[in-house]
């Protein structure tokens, strides 16, 4: 080959070399704060579609919405203990939680009635703060600190 | 450890894009420099296309495909640029290691071998992809994964096992193959490492007494973890393994310190690593050697080949490098495995050499970055540390062989040749991608049914 052509191969390598970088750096640019959506907006659970709600709803677990333990869930029981202590039905891991934070104790097949166990941080469902024993069912979110959990089917 | 800011319970939830076809077209374009880096060495040394182009392009491409598709369909919310960028890199490597097949006077194979490793480690890549779906599940076992890294370090040193080469006594021969646990022994390591700084992150930041500006921890809380980790780094310095030995310090050093946010670890390792430097300088025969080839390689040509040929190939070289086949990069011994990057910066110059230090960080900064946005403290320790070793590995190899720093017996990741590296790098990639799933992935959307991890069954120590 002649000398013209091995030069402009090799330059054409490298600026595609660096075309690519430049390609990446677009993608992490665009990336960079993601989007925002209404919370809402997102479908929380495939339990919580059409069909399911309608068949059955005993509360079959209890599990993480949001936070970092998310995703986690245990079989329900009769009682549930939360908080960060290790002997909880469910230890929370979580630097609002207390030690032992709420219990959660079933009243009938479909709901459970939460009590704050005079926690730090407080306890929420739904939003408002937990003052007096308060009944849950599936469908109502409990929030501690910066956890969210909820009865599942 | 600080946690992540979590989005509000109601109002607005921030939510990544996917990515997933820029990954495809990015990991297509990325595939196309390993190619084409063959195929420009073809025209250069023998002016005709390689005779089995369509065959390789047809595996190379698949392969490529192969790992999106995976990531597609198990971690449709995993980073899209650390595959690309890990492409592009193992691209250049095989690229490399054919051009250097071409140079003696009968042709060798080493390249096929290489792909057939390459194979390997994306199939355990997917592998990893498929098993592990939520890398907490990994946390469970602190202890019996210590147990098996150690091993697994330990495997070399069974006799008619363990072979020695190049003065460390750190290969196994499996079915006519050889490989080095060490690789795999350093993922398990983190893991565990991990797993138990998560459990002990409260008590070791804040139980113990304060001496000097640090709260030293207690000797029940801090004991297993070091004699875990002297455990391992003896037996690596005893099988002579000293760069092993120290991307474990590393990532020891580097996860206690994101474990317990208090700076003066660093400090106390840096300390520990100048007093483990000198006594190495005077008690072992090659570390004054390397120290020499650094500082003063013209002292002794001879001894000092490999480094004065790589600087002169680098100088050769330039800017813009010598081209596909044009350079020599068999003048410096062992140019595929540790001085690869100096082949490539002889080939490619020192333009070529700075974009391929560019995709190394951005493969580090994207893992930093899914350790940043990860929810849960144990994925942030082991995508940190993970992240932080394979930064640490680069800096050395590739300032070793630049002679910024001594040279250390480490691999360049990807590109070496060599089987265990590559395909203990190919699952370090897949642990990070799903940690980023993790991270990536929209809060609200994930509540599906796990089994609890953090059970007591983990809790060895009593309280």
């Amino acid at each position: 080959m002649s000398e013209l052509i091995v030069a402009a191969i090799r330059i054409v390598f490298l600026i595609l070399l660096w075309l690519f970088i430049l390609f990446i750096a677009d993608v992490i640019r665009r990336d960079m704060f993601g989007r925002r959506v209404k919370a809402d907006t997102l479908k929380a659970h495939p339990a919580d579609g059409p069909g399911h709600g309608r068949r059955s709803r005993t509360p079959t677990r209890f599990a993480v919405t949001q936070g970092a333990q998310q995703g986690l869930s245990v079989p329900v029981e009769p009682t549930i203990n939360l908080g960060r202590a290790a002997d909880s039905t469910f230890n929370l891991e979580d630097d609002y939680a207390s030690a032992r934070h709420a219990q959660l104790v079933q009243a009938d097949a479909l709901t459970w009635v939460l009590t704050d166990l005079g926690s730090t941080n407080g306890t929420y469902v739904n939003g408002r703060r937990v003052s007096e024993p308060t009944r849950v069912t599936v469908g109502d979110v409990i929030r501690i600190g910066k956890t969210l959990m909820r009865l599942e089917v | 450890m600080s946690v992540a800011k979590q989005p509000a319970a109601t109002g607005d939830v921030v939510v990544h894009r996917q990515w997933r076809n820029a990954e495809l077209l990015l990991i297509l374009f990325a595939q196309t420099f390993g190619l084409g880096g063959w195929v420009v060495t073809h025209l250069s040394l023998y002016g005709n296309l390689p005779e089995n182009l369509a065959t390789a392009a047809g595996i190379w491409f698949g392969m490529g495909i192969l790992a999106h598709l995976a990531v597609r369909i198990r971690l449709p919310w995993a980073d899209p640029l650390i595959l690309p960028c890990v492409f592009l890199l193992n691209g250049l490597g095989l690229a490399m290691i054919a051009r250097i097949d071409q140079i003696p006077d009968v042709i060798r194979h080493d390249a096929e071998q290489q792909l057939v490793w390459t194979g390997l480690g994306i199939a355990l890549f997917i592998g990893v992809l498929v098993v592990l779906r939520d890398h907490r599940r990994l946390q469970r076992y602190p202890y019996l994964l210590f147990i098996v890294g150690l091993v697994l370090l330990l495997l070399p040193l069974v006799p008619g096992l363990g072979r020695a080469s190049g003065g460390a006594q750190i290969w196994i021969n499996v079915a006519g193959f050889s490989f080095q646990p060490a690789e795999v022994a350093k993922i398990v390591l983190a893991i565990a490492f991990a797993a138990y700084f998560y459990e002990k992150r409260d008590v070791l930041a804040l139980a113990g007494k304060r001496f000097v500006g640090l709260e030293l921890p207690r000797a029940r809380d801090l004991g297993p973890i070091a004699v875990m980790w002297l455990l391992a780094l003896a037996v690596m310095v005893f099988q002579n393994d000293l760069g092993t030995a120290l991307l474990f310090f590393g990532l020891f050093t580097v996860m206690i310190y994101i474990a317990t946010e208090r700076p003066a670890w660093t400090i106390l390792a840096g300390l520990g690593f100048a007093v483990a430097g000198v006594l190495a300088y005077n008690f072992t025969h090659h570390v004054p050697r390397r120290v020499n080839a650094w500082l003063d390689p013209f002292s002794n040509y001879d001894a000092n080949l490999q480094i004065i040929s790589a600087q002169f190939g680098f100088a050769w070289a330039g800017l813009f490098g010598r081209g596909w086949g044009n350079g020599r990069p068999g003048l410096t011994p062992l140019p595929k495995s540790d001085f690869i990057a100096a082949s490539l910066g002889e080939e490619i110059g020192i333009v070529g050499f700075m974009a391929i230090i560019v995709i190394y960080s951005l493969v580090i900064a994207r893992g930093m970055k899914a350790a940043l946005t990860c929810p849960d403290g144990f994925g942030k320790l082991l995508a940190g540390g993970l992240a932080f070793t394979f930064a640490l590995q680069v800096f050395a190899i590739l300032g070793g062989i630049t002679r910024l720093l001594p040279l250390t017996g480490l691999t360049t990741p990807f590109m070496s040749q060599g089987g265990s590296s590559l395909v203990a790098n190919w699952i370090i990639i897949g642990i990070l991608l799903v940690i980023s799933h993790r991270a990536r992935m929209p809060q609200a959307a994930t509540a599906t049914p796990q089994e609890l991890v953090g059970d007591d069954s983990t809790v060895v120590i009593a309280k």
